[in-house]
């Protein structure tokens, strides 16, 4: 790479990117003035619509007894009252916005407490607002009565039991910067990403499509300096544009009308926390640009591009909005995650927390992530399907009929979704019979058509075929190993991904319920989804991987996805484990049967050990469990070797 | 005269969705010299820009490779780029600079010497006689301007070796001849011109030497008078449809 | 129009609306993306919630106080409950300044006043603001018992303390909270998805053609120039309203969905009424033909898509400022808001969720929307009719303006496309 080269690119890109009316809207004049126009524009619309509201007069019918209380509430400012017999009715025809039924007096009868009921409509703001209102009036008529009480009692003294006077010690900065901190880490890569979009775009796809490239790529520059010099345009027209915007919404919390309360008294933030945070975004910037460049870089043309910014804005949101999450700091595993710890950084500073060391990680490991984004990006600059414009590949292993990874992958999000709808809405009228209903009739069954549709070859393509007798006895005992292994990741993960226990015991109760008996529940629960689980995974989606992906990555591919499809953090990867051993054992035995009976018999221990809980507290993990476990997954290695000695067969 | 371009098997193939494995280029083996100027004549399709493509490193051959100027194109691709300039009729330019902003551009990036690099490209201003437009927007020029911009563009660096894909699409009458000229000038000053097109009187007029190709294949290589010797044939229209129709088919 | 110019304009509509099916972009943006965008973002946000609670529970809050005298008991449960950790050397607000505790409470001795807690949080802090939650449980409860034990030695029950129980009911019905949640989420959305849904098709039609230099051939090819526009603008209606249908039955589906899964089903029942689905229909029909016109309108000076882009973005982005208005709370559906546009379409898919259609708004709200796309069909038939905009020689939107200059406008009849 050539530092004079880079800056020459660099210096010709900004020329040419501010001389562009387009791209200066998108680098000044959105951020200065449509943005904020927009965001306070907005807070203010809606703040407005709650102030009417409050104001609002709403209309009550009070009917009872206790006149000191009802003349206090009809009286009320804001209050217009209305005669009617039945408070209730009044509401429901909607002429009253309140209506309160109370009681004829305090005493206490044998039926109970004297009750006042409220009747509103939650399907109305304004009535809503009105019961919030006329409960705080019958909170402070209860305080008075009952204080009136005690010291009618003489028991002042109770007045006050246990008084707690709540002090914060937060200075107005620091609570400035915490508010500001949930808000900003989220916005920085919105604007980020924002400002930076165009400039990606236009500088790698908008050049090949005006086909200026060409002569680029043969001009004597380096094609790392190339990229180089574009990405610091992107990177700068970024920083340029969130830089815009914060100062222009810094102008318009000063106006009075746009009253941007969040953000009004958040700069009330210490010069030094700005500072630090103005720094550790760069390398934000930096990663996020250059995630904006591979893609541009990838793009064939403008539109192309921008069809895949959206997932490209989700890929950044997540990981920053997830480092808001309760209890994540920067002092541990988070601090070398790209993105999540620019995020807990920025959040950190503006509490006017600086740990050095970890935001010297920060720099690096963002640093780090763009370099590699970027050597990535370099490489779709020289490759040919950038440089034609159109999709044309490098021979390779693969077959001249065309692949259908594509359609299988699409197939795999439509089940996703099948499963979603249909799959919980029968499972949540029957759940043993719904489970076998999903699996048989929306898994399995799709599976088929999909593959009739595509006229793939049932026994080839899904690798069905008896397997030796051996193979299939090494698939039943690698099953507890698997569970093991499974068993361990979850508790590992456990530490970083604390489960909730309200789940856990949902869950513990939909496995131990034994609704139905035990043989049912063993046929829905483990040799369905061998069956047709292992058809959608190991069959159809591994054996179409495997025509276009090299056997490791085909697996992992497909293992990723059945972990995928659980649809849970928690079990994305234990699941996604078991689907990559299920994986390996088809390729390794060329059938798909071991590889049921290993998923059968990994869920049937899994219900037969007290409901799946088990599997997943980890409760079963004592020492002849995992010694046997081990001895056992031995064997079906020993099992799996010696097949390969005697030679495979076709 | 010490040779310039020696290109040796060079082989391209890509996959195509629909068609499998497409052999653009096969295995084609030519050379020129310095102070040569090189046509390479084919139909559409028949490999013409691939090949060019390769021998200015855009492309990756898949197999067999080519010297130019001494440089490998496959083991020395940055050396190859400072000894070419490139041409294609559909190349772009920045639409938002100027002509001088962009030979600049493409001098300083090409490593031309920065004291004398203002001289070159006023005298290339002045050569193509784009002092009307050398400070306006190329958005805002004609056809004709541009390409004159573009060919300025190609030399501005000086290279010894031009590899022009058929420079002359699109172009009208005069500034096609304009540029053919300039071609022929550049064969005076020494450097080694390699021309594709599919026009048979601008190869007739200009080439020293003509590669006929189709269907990626090198059906024939040599003078206008070698070529005719060959087939019998006195045009090179005739040349071409008998050597294509003859030896392509067959 | 006669009827051959009718079935003319079909062939333009059916032409551009198979090609725009064809084009990867619309299909991802209009039908994929909001079929998979809201089970998607539902499923999402279900998972944080999830993560959220699980860190929640994990994550102790770590106290320390000075002196105990008050409430021994309520310590005693502190030291019992195993969501606090007591730190042992840490003491002071100064700790919880540096960020070393949680929370620190400190007991004054009894006073004339009587003996009090003094409790410090950060609240800057999220930990502490769990931690003060907590707390607070615990001392509510502690000040309760408290409170009953002693109210006994006067003779006085927890009723007496209690005074009045008050009770609220909801009189609404499953199905009428299920339209309001509906009425406070859709609007918006559906004004939004109309105008991207015929974004992308308002630059293809003219723009995008214009780019392929297909546009030429199109108007030389004798087809009155009224049937062309009509054809295009009417594909890009067709874009718009799927646009609109898909997000509505998606997200529908996805609530009802989400609704049955947290078994809230005795709150909510998401549906949208039957009698709404005309108005809204009605309504985004005439929403998304103004949205049409104008954005062909707006787009049409530029040269490349890019471009076309460039132009509609700010109106895009600008024209999402009404439809806020008109999903605020508080904001009314009167005669005077259903005169703004885009705010009277909100507010009019807003009350026709909730199953109201109060008729003289609604009334105001459809002829004015009628009236604003009558005007820039105008419009669009005078500055689209001069030669050079079609051509693409009047550029920037500048020179749009020279266009809106009342001039020779070339009929459709006569539209003979000449140089």
């Amino acid at each position: 790479m050539s530092i004079g080269d880079t800056f020459l690119v660099f210096r010709k890109e900004m020329t040419d990117l501010l001389r562009d009316r387009r791209s200066v809207l998108a680098m000044i004049v959105f951020p200065v003035l449509i943005h904020p126009i927009l965001i306070f524009g907005s807070a203010r619309l809606s703040s407005y619509g709650e102030t009417r509201l409050k104001e609002e007069t709403v209309t009550a019918v009070v009917e009872g007894g206790l006149p000191d209380l009802r003349e206090r509430i009809v009286s009320a400012p804001g209050v217009r009252p209305l005669r009617a017999r039945d408070p209730a009715e009044a509401v429901r025809s909607g002429r009253a916005d309140i209506g309160v039924a109370l009681p004829e007096n305090l005493a206490i009868s044998a039926g109970g407490e004297p009750e006042a009921v409220l009747f509103y409509d939650g399907s109305r703001g304004l009535s809503g607002e009105a019961m919030e209102r006329v409960a705080r009036i019958l909170d402070e008529w209860k305080a008075e009565v009952r204080e009136a009480r005690l010291d009618s009692l003489g028991a002042a003294e109770l007045k006050r039991v246990l008084p707690v006077e709540e002090k914060n010690v937060a200075s107005e900065e620091r609570m400035a910067g915490g508010k500001l901190g949930k808000l900003l880490p989220i916005l920085l890569v919105f604007l980020l990403l924002n400002g930076a979009s165009f400039a990606a775009v236009d500088l790698f796809a908008g050049e090949r499509e005006r086909k200026t490239i060409e002569t680029l790529l043969t001009s004597l520059a380096p094609r790392s300096s190339i990229v180089a010099g574009k990405f610091l345009a992107v990177a700068v027209s970024a920083v340029i544009a969130t830089l815009l915007f914060l100062s222009s919404s810094f102008l318009f919390t000063r106006i009075r009308w746009a009253g941007g309360e969040g953000l009004h008294d958040a700069w009330s933030v210490s010069p030094l926390s700005a500072a630090v945070v103005f720094v550790i975004s760069l390398p934000l910037a930096f990663l996020l640009s250059a995630v904006l460049v591979l893609i541009s870089s990838h793009a064939r043309t403008y539109r192309e591009a921008q069809t895949l910014l959206l997932p490209s804005l989700l890929l950044g949101v997540v990981p920053a909005a997830a480092s808001v999450a309760p209890g994540v700091r920067l002092e541990s595993i988070v601090a070398i995650v790209p993105i999540a710890n620019v995020a807990v950084a920025v959040r950190e500073a503006l509490l006017g927390n600086y740990p050095i060391l970890f935001l010297g990680l920060v720099v690096l490991s963002n640093s780090i992530g763009a370099y590699l984004v970027l050597r990535w990006a370099r490489a779709f600059l020289s490759s040919e399907r950038t440089v034609f414009g159109e999709a044309r590949r490098e021979p390779g292993v693969l077959p001249a009929d065309r692949p259908r990874a594509r359609e299988v992958t699409i197939f795999f999000a439509f089940e996703i979704l099948v499963l979603y709808y249909l799959g919980s809405l029968v499972q949540s009228k029957d759940l043993l019979l719904g489970v076998i209903l999903t699996l048989w009739g929306f898994l399995l069954l799709p599976t088929l058509v999909f593959a009739r549709r595509y006229r793939l070859d049932i026994r080839r393509d899904f690798f069905l075929r008896l397997p030796s007798l051996r193979h299939l006895l090494a698939g039943i005992l690698l099953a507890p190993a698997s569970l093991l292994a499974a068993n361990l990741l979850f508790h590992a993960q456990s530490r970083f991904l604390p489960v909730p226990e309200d789940l856990l015991e949902a869950f513990e109760k939909l496995m131990g319920s034994g609704e139905g008996g035990l043989v049912l529940m063993l046929f829905a629960v483990a040799v369905s989804p061998g069956i047709c689980e292992e058809m959608l995974f190991r069959g159809l989606l591994l054996g179409q991987y495997r025509r276009v992906l090299s056997p490791t990555r085909a697996v992992l591919a497909g293992g990723l996805l059945f972990g995928l499809f659980h649809l849970s953090i928690y079990r994305f990867l234990p699941t996604a484990l078991l689907g990559i051993i299920a994986g390996w054992l088809v390729l390794r035995t060329r059938s798909i049967v071991p590889a049921m009976f290993l998923h059968a018999v990994y869920n049937g221990i899994g219900v037969l050990a007290g409901g799946t809980g088990g599997a997943l507290e980890g409760e079963s993990l004592s020492t002849p469990w995992i010694a046997g476990a081990i001895l056992l997954a031995a064997g079906a290695l020993l099992l799996l070797r010696e097949k390969e000695w005697g030679g495979g067969d076709g | 005269m010490a040779q310039m371009i020696a290109a040796d098997r060079l082989k391209k193939i890509y996959v195509d969705a629909k068609r499998g494995d497409v052999v653009a280029v096969d295995a084609i083996s030519f050379d020129c010299v310095e102070g040569e100027i090189f046509g390479i004549l084919g139909p559409n399709g028949a490999g013409k820009t691939t090949a060019l493509r390769m021998l200015a490193t855009i492309l990756a051959p898949t197999s067999g490779s080519a010297l130019l100027n001494g440089y490998d194109i496959v083991r020395e691709p940055e050396k190859v780029r400072g000894s070419i300039g490139y041409l294609s009729g559909e190349t772009g330019l920045y639409a938002r600079l100027t002509p001088r902003e962009i030979l600049r551009y493409f001098g300083l990036l090409n490593r031309y010497p920065k004291d004398t690099l203002e001289e070159r490209i006023h005298n290339l201003v002045t050569l193509f006689d784009m002092h009307e437009f050398a400070d306006v927007r190329c958005e805002k020029l004609s056809t004709g301007m541009r390409q004159k911009v573009s060919i300025a563009r190609a030399v501005v660096h000086d290279p010894p070796i031009l590899i022009f894909d058929e420079p002359t699409a699109g172009l009208d009458i005069l500034v096609a001849d304009a540029l053919l000229t300039y071609i022929e000038e550049c064969r005076g000053q020494g450097k080694c011109v390699v021309f594709s097109t599919h026009v048979m009187s601008e190869a007739e007029r200009i080439c020293d030497r003509i590669a006929v190709i189709h269907r990626g294949r090198i059906l024939a290589v040599g003078s206008l008078d070698e070529l005719r010797a060959r087939t019998g044939q006195r045009f090179l229209e005739k040349i071409f449809l008998s050597l294509v129709r003859g030896g392509g088919e067959g | 129009m006669t009827l051959k110019d009718f079935s003319l304009t079909a062939a333009v509509f059916r032409t551009e609306t198979r090609s725009a099916l064809r084009d990867r972009h619309v299909v991802v943006y209009s039908l994929v993306l909001p079929i998979f965008l809201y089970p998607a973002m539902l499923l999402l946000f279900g998972q944080v919630m999830q993560y959220r609670t699980g860190a929640l529970e994990r994550q102790t809050a770590r106290i320390a106080w000075e002196g105990e005298e008050a409430s021994t008991r309520l310590f005693a449960e502190l030291r019992k409950d195993r969501r606090f950790e007591i730190v042992r050397g840490e003491t002071g607000e100064d700790a919880v300044a540096a960020g070393a505790l949680d929370a620190f409470l400190r007991v004054r001795p009894a006073g004339e006043t009587g003996s009090a807690i003094e409790a410090f949080f950060d609240l800057s802090s999220d930990r502490s603001l769990t931690a003060r939650e907590r707390l607070r449980e615990r001392w509510e409860e502690a000040r309760r018992d408290l409170l009953r034990e002693r109210a006994a030695a006067y003779g006085a029950t927890e009723a007496v303390l209690n005074v009045l129980a008050v009770r609220e009911e909801n009189i609404a019905s499953p199905e009428a909270m299920g339209r309001y949640v509906l009425s406070l989420l859709l609007p918006m959305i559906l004004v939004i998805m109309l105008s991207m849904g015929a974004m992308y098709p308002a630059i293809d039609v003219l723009v995008g053609e214009r780019e392929r230099r297909t546009l030429e051939s199109l108007l030389a090819s004798g087809a009155p120039r009224v049937s062309v526009v009509a054809g295009k603008f009417l594909s890009v209606l067709a874009a718009s309203l799927a646009a609109l249908l898909v997000n509505l039955a998606s997200m529908i589906l996805t609530l009802r969905h989400q609704a049955g899964l947290f078994g809230g089903e005795e709150e909510f029942s998401i549906g949208v009424p039957w009698s709404a689905i005309p108005v809204i229909l009605g309504g985004g029909a005439l929403l998304g033909a103004f949205f049409s016109a104008s954005m062909i309108l707006v787009a049409s000076p530029a040269r490349t898509f890019k471009e076309g882009q460039g132009y509609l973005t700010p109106f895009y982005i600008l024209s999402l400022l009404p439809a806020v208005a008109g999903a605020s709370p508080g904001v009314e559906f009167g005669p005077f808001t259903a005169l703004i546009p885009l705010t009277n379409a909100t507010l009019l898919f807003r009350s026709a969720l909730v199953g109201s259609f109060p008729p003289l708004p609604t009334a105001i709200t459809l002829l004015s929307l009628l009236v604003y796309l009558f005007a820039v069909l105008l419009a669009a038939e005078r500055i689209l009719g001069r030669e050079g905009v079609v051509q693409g020689r009047v550029r920037g939107i500048g020179q749009l303006r020279l266009a809106l200059r009342p001039a020779r406008a070339i009929s459709g009849r006569s539209g003979r496309w000449r140089r």
